[in-house]
């Protein structure tokens, strides 16, 4: 753990030396957010009734996905344990007397918020500033603001629990970047992040629904803004506590089970 | 001429040498705009028509848009991800070779796996054409070809911008993604449904609604006069400042290094 | 003939303080600094020579040959090659010269040897038939037959060495300029690319600039050193009279230390 914080700390530095990277992303982020929230805006303009959820409601999932954006990117791994995995290295790795589940995963995890961390700040901040329709409002209430909370920390853990399988399915097989990126869209689409979910199609919506990757997105955003409540609420949390256990649990399993195929090879 | 075509001819022998790896990435690519196509689709399905555009009128801009885009990636790759000419070293050898800068650059990089996107905006395309209530006459046939025409010249444009901001920093250039990807993203609606004041910059600053909403205005029918349906030509203009400017980048390059 | 008189060249670098809080006021401000790159550096060199340059990194070597190959202008001073000035006559002067980068290729990465080649003479403008001649010489004496039909990207380093530099002479250039010619190469393929070297010198009379940190490449093929130090020239002599003025038997990397030493640098 005090090594994890030790690379985040290195991290931090090492993106704040880059302060025009900085300000970029922040500015970036920004803009594609107000552009699309004067989209919704067009789309709420042309027919309200057809809104599957309020203004503000959309707006703040827009707002919360650009300030995390860098958080929930499925293929956002580390290059050199790939190349590690797949150049056989691993098997030296295998030595040290730590869990490399977990060694990877709080590495994974400091990276993840190292990126996010610089960038969500200033986002958030412009995002409140801005007036009502556009800009980001604060929960309902706040049993809404610590059902967002905990939905929030389990769909961070989710998306490395995913990625963790990116490097397990390394072991076996090396993907494309043609495979790369149709898994990674696929992914994408269905996090809700190119569109919130509740715009999407009845049908699709509920396959959505019951995949892992809604949970790594849009469920939080849309706990923020208060969109589920009560029961509703319980049983969204439920459903990402179910896919956290299974996601990790197994890769945790078959991570172990890889490993071994790698010392019985000799790496 | 012959030079660059031989140059070209380069690329595809070397992208030959990938045979399986390119067809796996050419999918991969095509998924990458199915995205935004989707989200459209979704979209329009829910509301039927927004600022008074209807589907496949909102699929005509998408589709000449993806296109235009697509064909700048084609020939402007090199500017595209001049971060990386410049950083490995390869602009150094450009400028060791008897032969004018900018067409080097041009061809510095090319991913054919890009036509895939091409090929499915095309498709999109003749849908749009079919569906949306649009007489084919000549006149707007022709404003169609000028629309990609235009919209192909004006992302060069952007992509050489990017190029120039390169010589000058090659941090932050995710903020260059606003221009380039950027204003094909937003560029896949009529740029007027963002507001006035968006119109404004998307006329002005960069001419986007110059190759797509205006004249799609005169395909629709929504206006008569053809001055319209000629404006991007005027978008295409958008190519020169951004030519002096990248003169004005190899200069400084020249007395910098990078 | 190579004529450098005064040349400077500077160039802005930033720095900052280690730590978390140096790295946060960076991002409001930053600290400049101008870095000499070169001084006040003139020299001339003959048509046929063979001169090393060396000195340790970041001394100022990869400038000098990037103000001579036409790359970078410099901020003040005069350089003129076979009566050109390299930066105001790109296209004119680059013609004339051959550059060979060791850690950079010139070669089309997925295509045969070949192809490369052939493009390059379009480039180059050569005509076919001194092209064929080239070729035919340079496959005989680099021995390029077996590689030529050969993606670079399969071939070993000393393999692609010699295809680079057959690459870089396809266009008969009267000057060459080897920036670590044989970094990284085993044995046999340094001897091969030295021996080539001089050759080319003897029978066609080619200018050689050549940096290197290998004292072996410096001893088998130049008479003249330049050593660059922060950007200034230290020294300029013969190899031979640089030799003797430290006791017999010594190495030529101790040479280098010792020189490094006594200039400070």
């Amino acid at each position: 753990m005090r090594a994890a914080l030790g690379m985040l700390r290195m991290r931090f530095i090492y993106s704040l030396q880059y302060r025009a990277a900085a300000w970029a992303g922040v500015m970036t982020q920004v803009f594609w957010g107000f552009m699309e929230t004067l989209l919704y805006k067009a789309f709420y303009a042309s027919n309200a009734a057809a809104f599957p959820m309020t203004l503000p409601q959309v707006t703040c999932y827009i707002w919360l996905r650009q300030a995390f954006f860098a958080m929930f990117i499925l293929w956002s791994v580390d290059g050199d344990i790939l190349d590690m995995i797949i150049n056989g290295n691993v098997g030296y790795e295998i030595i040290r007397p730590t869990d490399l589940y977990w060694m990877w995963f709080t590495r994974n995890l400091g990276s993840r918020l190292s990126k996010v961390a610089l960038r969500c700040g200033p986002v958030f901040l412009v995002a409140f500033l801005l007036p009502a329709p556009f800009g980001l409002s604060l929960p309902p209430n706040w049993v809404t603001f610590f059902a967002f909370l905990l939905s929030f920390v389990m769909a961070v853990l989710l998306i490395i629990g995913l990625c963790m399988w990116i490097y397990i399915l390394s072991f076996y097989t090396i993907a494309s970047r043609g495979v790369q990126s149709i898994v990674g869209l696929t992914a994408e689409f269905l996090s809700g992040s190119l569109l919130p979910i509740p715009f999407m199609p009845e049908g699709f919506q509920k396959v959505a629904y019951l995949l892992p990757f809604a949970q790594t997105q849009a469920v939080p955003y849309l706990m923020y803004s208060g969109y589920y409540s009560g029961r509703e609420m319980v049983m969204n949390l439920g459903v990402q506590l179910f896919w956290l256990i299974v996601v990790i649990g197994s890769g945790h399993a078959v991570m172990k089970r890889a490993l071994l195929k790698v010392t019985v090879q000799g790496g | 001429m012959k030079l660059y075509y031989r140059m070209f001819l380069m690329h595809l022998r070397s992208q030959m040498e990938y045979k399986a790896s390119f067809f796996m990435m050419s999918i991969g690519i095509m998924i990458t705009s199915l995205g935004d196509l989707l989200a459209i689709s979704f979209l329009m399905m829910r509301f039927h028509t927004v600022k008074g555009f209807t589907l496949p009128q909102i699929l005509l801009c998408y589709s000449v848009m993806v296109l235009s885009y697509t064909f700048a990636e084609l020939i402007g790759r090199g500017f595209d991800h001049f971060q990386q000419v410049l950083k490995n070293g390869d602009f150094d050898r450009i400028m060791l070779r008897p032969v004018r800068i900018m067409p080097q650059v041009f061809l510095a990089r090319m991913n054919l796996e890009r036509i895939s996107k091409a090929v499915l905006a095309g498709v999109v395309l003749i849908y749009a054409m079919s569906r949306s209530g649009v007489v084919w006459t000549m006149d707007r046939i022709l404003v169609l070809i000028l629309m990609i025409l235009g919209g192909t010249l004006m992302f060069t444009g952007l992509f050489i911008l990017h190029a120039v901001v390169c010589f000058f920093t090659l941090e932050g250039l995710e903020v260059m993604n606003i221009l380039t990807d950027g204003s094909r993203s937003y560029g896949e609606y009529p740029v007027s449904i963002y507001g006035k004041e968006m119109l404004k910059f998307y006329t002005y600053v960069i001419p986007v609604a110059l190759i797509q909403y205006y004249p799609l205005l005169y395909i629709l029918g929504r206006t008569g006069d053809f001055r319209f349906g000629l404006l991007p030509l005027f978008g295409a203009l958008f190519l020169v400042p951004c030519f002096f400017l990248w003169k004005f980048g190899v200069r400084r390059y020249k007395s910098n290094g990078s | 003939m190579i004529e450098v008189s005064h040349l400077n060249k500077s160039f802005k670098v930033y720095r900052r303080d280690a730590g978390m809080k140096a790295a946060f006021k960076g991002l409001f401000h930053r600290e400049q600094t101008r870095v000499e790159a070169l001084k006040d550096l003139s020299f001339s060199i003959q048509d046929g020579e063979i001169v090393g340059l060396i000195g340790p990194n970041g001394a100022g070597k990869s400038t000098t040959i990037k103000v001579l190959s036409g790359i970078l202008v410099p901020d003040s001073g005069e350089c003129k090659i076979n009566g050109r000035v390299p930066w105001k006559e790109r296209k004119a002067h680059v013609r004339d010269i051959g550059v060979v980068f060791g850690q950079r290729s010139q070669l089309w990465w997925d295509v045969p040897i070949i192809d490369s080649f052939d493009l390059l003479k379009e480039i180059y403008k050569i005509p076919e038939e001194r092209y064929q001649a080239t070729l035919h010489e340079l496959t005989e004496t680099l021995e390029l037959e077996d590689l030529l039909r050969t993606p670079a990207r399969q071939l070993s380093l000393g393999q692609r060495m010699r295809c680079e530099i057959a690459a870089s002479l396809l266009h008969e250039p009267k000057i060459l300029f080897l920036d670590e010619p044989t970094i990284g190469l085993d044995a046999v393929s340094k001897l091969a690319v030295r021996d080539f070297i001089k050759k080319l010198n003897e029978e066609k009379n080619t200018t050689i600039i050549l940096t290197t940190h290998d004292t072996q490449d410096l001893m088998a093929l130049t008479k003249r050193i330049l050593l660059i130090g922060k950007g200034e020239i230290l020294l300029d002599g013969s190899l031979e009279a640089l030799i003797d003025r430290y006791p017999e038997g010594i190495t030529a990397e101790e040479m280098v230390v010792a020189l490094y030493k006594e200039y400070k640098i």
